[in-house]
């Protein structure tokens, strides 16, 4: 069975301002199912890149991308629009849950980008992850009415919607108090218990800690693994 | 992929309400632009309405007959202050020998004093035939109208419109009073009940005498300036029209119709020409008006550029869970053409309220006016005020499909 992801030599250009930045010289990866990886490293040192390269929010300037052993280095919009849909689960340091709208909604809402899914099933599933987030008290409060730890939580029932092949977390725990911050990391290695696939850019130690494995990355590269 | 997906609108509708007062000067444009395009619309079809039911009124299988030649579709001469001298009395009653020709009267103007005791003033004289109580569906209050015998021996005669008998007798009863015009002794025979104004005009001021005598005593003229019949059926006018030209032009010695010297005129072709003219000035009045939609198009617009950078986080976030561009796009489009429709239907309402005010004091000063809104009338207010949200819409919406998701999700 091949790995969940392979990275071959990937490579990230921004050519757009007047010096073009190589954000990513060369990175070679493999991530397995299963797996809990932290990325690590100093400002500008290319995590951020990596994750959005992982997530299919960026397309690689050269290099391979191999998800489920499919080639997915060369895609169009649309296609990452839907792999990021069907097979990413985004977690963001600022939980982006969208105003007026109910945790319930908001935990359905990549669901609204999938044409044919069965609401219904979804809907039944939205109550069940909440439930492990311990959130079923709050289904119908808005973002506004939770607590920090409770925003971050209702952002994980989201990235969990699509079943995700992969969970992404930036700086999960970056806006959270220690005590939240421990919440959100237990639930986060139970997820990684029960099988899902996490990697989680972080710049705490305590929070690398955490994971099954930490890469650290410099100027790029990955220096180790 | 639903073209407007009900998930997008309530987040729409949530978030346009949570901002009520900005969404209404949003809206404000459209919902002025709506409201006169719609009172315009109404009250201008009423006022048409309102002029043409005059016309229709007065000219009931009417034709009218003029001295000099003139175009079908331009005025007769003698609208424009020409005097023709070509149409005399003797002609008047070839015509009202045609058949289908039921009734009829010459007719000559003029201003004259008028003397009654010490009382002097100028009054409004028309010379007319026995027939112009029938012809003008006048009737008489006292007394009686003047005969055809009366008119053949030039009588001094004279009947009065009801405003004249109490401007001039007050109480007093008229009949077989003696007045004088132009230093002329005339005996009052009648008078003639109310009738009102018609196309503006006041009815009920005039004094009505022979028309022979109005020419040879009053005028010293020999033609007369107008002559009215009425036929029996509305499906006679065109013939009796044909006749009418034929009897003249044979009377005239004319035999090119391009050299006619009369014009001939129905109330159809009046109210054909009043039509062309009203409507002409009811589209110049929307096209007028319709250009502050345009103006609340724009302010769309611009309230969207707004919202667009507003919400940077918002498309980010969608797109990162799995929005595609084309999604964002529509859900943008949406949002303006409701923001749209919602003021067009705001703007109907209001639109439709003045017009209804308008009909209420139009009611008051006792015109005829009926209140008119046309279902394509609001169909076309409304569809076009979503064509504005979408066409103004279309921009921001773009510039929302193109934002990039990472910078959007970082934007602050």
């Amino acid at each position: 069975m091949p790995p969940l992801i392979r990275l071959e030599h990937l490579v990230k250009e921004y050519s757009d301002s007047e010096q073009p930045v190589l954000a990513l010289d060369g990175v070679d990866l493999t991530i397995e199912a299963g797996d809990f990886v932290a990325i690590m490293g100093p400002s500008g040192c290319g995590k951020s890149t990596l994750m959005h390269l992982l997530g299919f929010l960026l397309s690689p300037s050269s290099g391979k991308y191999f998800l489920e052993g499919k080639d997915a280095s060369s895609l169009t919009d649309d296609e990452r629009a839907d792999i990021r849909n069907r097979r990413i689960g985004f977690v963001f340091q600022s939980f982006n849950l969208l105003p007026r709208t109910s945790v319930l909604d908001n935990v359905l809402l990549p669901v609204e980008y999938m044409p044919d899914a069965d609401r219904a099933a979804a809907r039944k599933r939205a109550l069940e992850l909440l439930k492990l987030v311990k959130l079923s008290h709050r289904l119908n409060a808005n973002p506004n009415q939770l607590s920090g730890g409770e925003q971050q939580r209702a952002a994980i029932a989201r990235a969990l919607i699509n079943r995700p092949a992969l969970i992404l977390a930036d700086e999960p725990t970056g806006n959270l108090d220690s005590k939240t911050s421990d919440e959100v990391m237990d639930l986060l290695s139970e997820l990684h218990h029960e099988g899902h696939t996490i990697v989680m850019v972080t710049h705490e130690e305590e929070i690398a800690a955490r994971a099954h494995r930490t890469i650290r990355m410099k100027d790029g590269r990955i220096v180790s693994s | 992929m639903a073209l407007l997906p009900v998930a997008d609108i309530i987040y729409s509708v949530r978030t346009l309400s949570a901002a009520k007062s900005r969404t209404l000067l949003t809206m404000l444009g459209i919902i002025i632009g709506v409201m006169s395009v719609v009172a315009v619309a109404s009250v201008g079809q009423s006022a048409q309405d309102l002029v043409l039911g005059e016309v229709q009124a007065v000219g009931a299988n009417r034709i009218s007959i003029f001295p000099g030649g003139s175009q079908e579709n331009t005025p007769p001469p003698i609208v424009m202050g020409i005097v023709s001298t070509t149409l005399t009395e003797r002609d008047y009653r070839a015509i009202r020998d045609l058949p289908h020709v039921v009734v009829g009267s010459p007719i000559v103007t003029s201003v004259a004093s008028l003397t009654y005791k010490e009382k002097s003033f100028m009054v409004q004289v028309w010379g007319v035939g026995e027939e112009f109580p029938a012809l003008q569906d006048a009737r008489i209050a006292s007394g009686r109208f003047f005969s055809r015998s009366d008119v053949e021996s030039y009588g001094h005669l004279a009947v009065l419109g009801s405003k004249a008998a109490t401007d001039l007798f007050g109480d007093e009863d008229p009949v077989n009073k003696t007045i004088r015009l132009k230093d002329a002794a005339f005996q009052v025979v009648g008078v003639l009940q109310e009738r009102g104004s018609s196309i503006g005009q006041g009815q009920d001021s005039q004094i009505f005498i022979p028309v022979t005598t109005a020419q040879k005593l009053i005028l010293g003229i020999t033609y007369i300036n107008a002559a009215s019949v009425k036929v029996d059926a509305s499906n006679h006018v065109t013939q009796a029209i044909d006749d009418i030209k034929y009897t003249l032009r044979r009377r005239h010695h004319i035999t090119d119709p391009a050299k006619d010297d009369f014009s001939v005129r129905s109330a159809d072709t009046a109210i054909g020409i009043l039509d062309s003219i009203t409507t002409v000035i009811n589209v110049f009045l929307l096209v007028v008006t319709a250009i502050s939609l345009v103006v609340g198009g724009i302010n769309i617009m611009n309230i969207m550029y707004v919202a667009v950078r507003e919400r940077t986080r918002e498309v980010g976030l969608r797109k990162a869970l799995g929005a595609r561009s084309r999604r964002i796009f529509l859900q943008f489009l949406a949002e303006s053409s409701m923001i749209s429709l919602s003021g067009g239907l705001i703007g109907l309402a209001l639109g439709a309220a003045i017009a209804y005010g308008i009909t209420l004091v139009a009611v008051q000063y006792g015109l005829d006016w009926s209140f008119s809104l046309s279902v394509p009338a609001i169909a076309a207010a409304l569809s076009v005020s979503t064509v504005i949200g979408l066409v103004f819409g279309v921009a921001p919406a773009m510039a929302a499909a193109r934002l990039d998701a990472i910078r959007a999700l970082r934007y602050e």
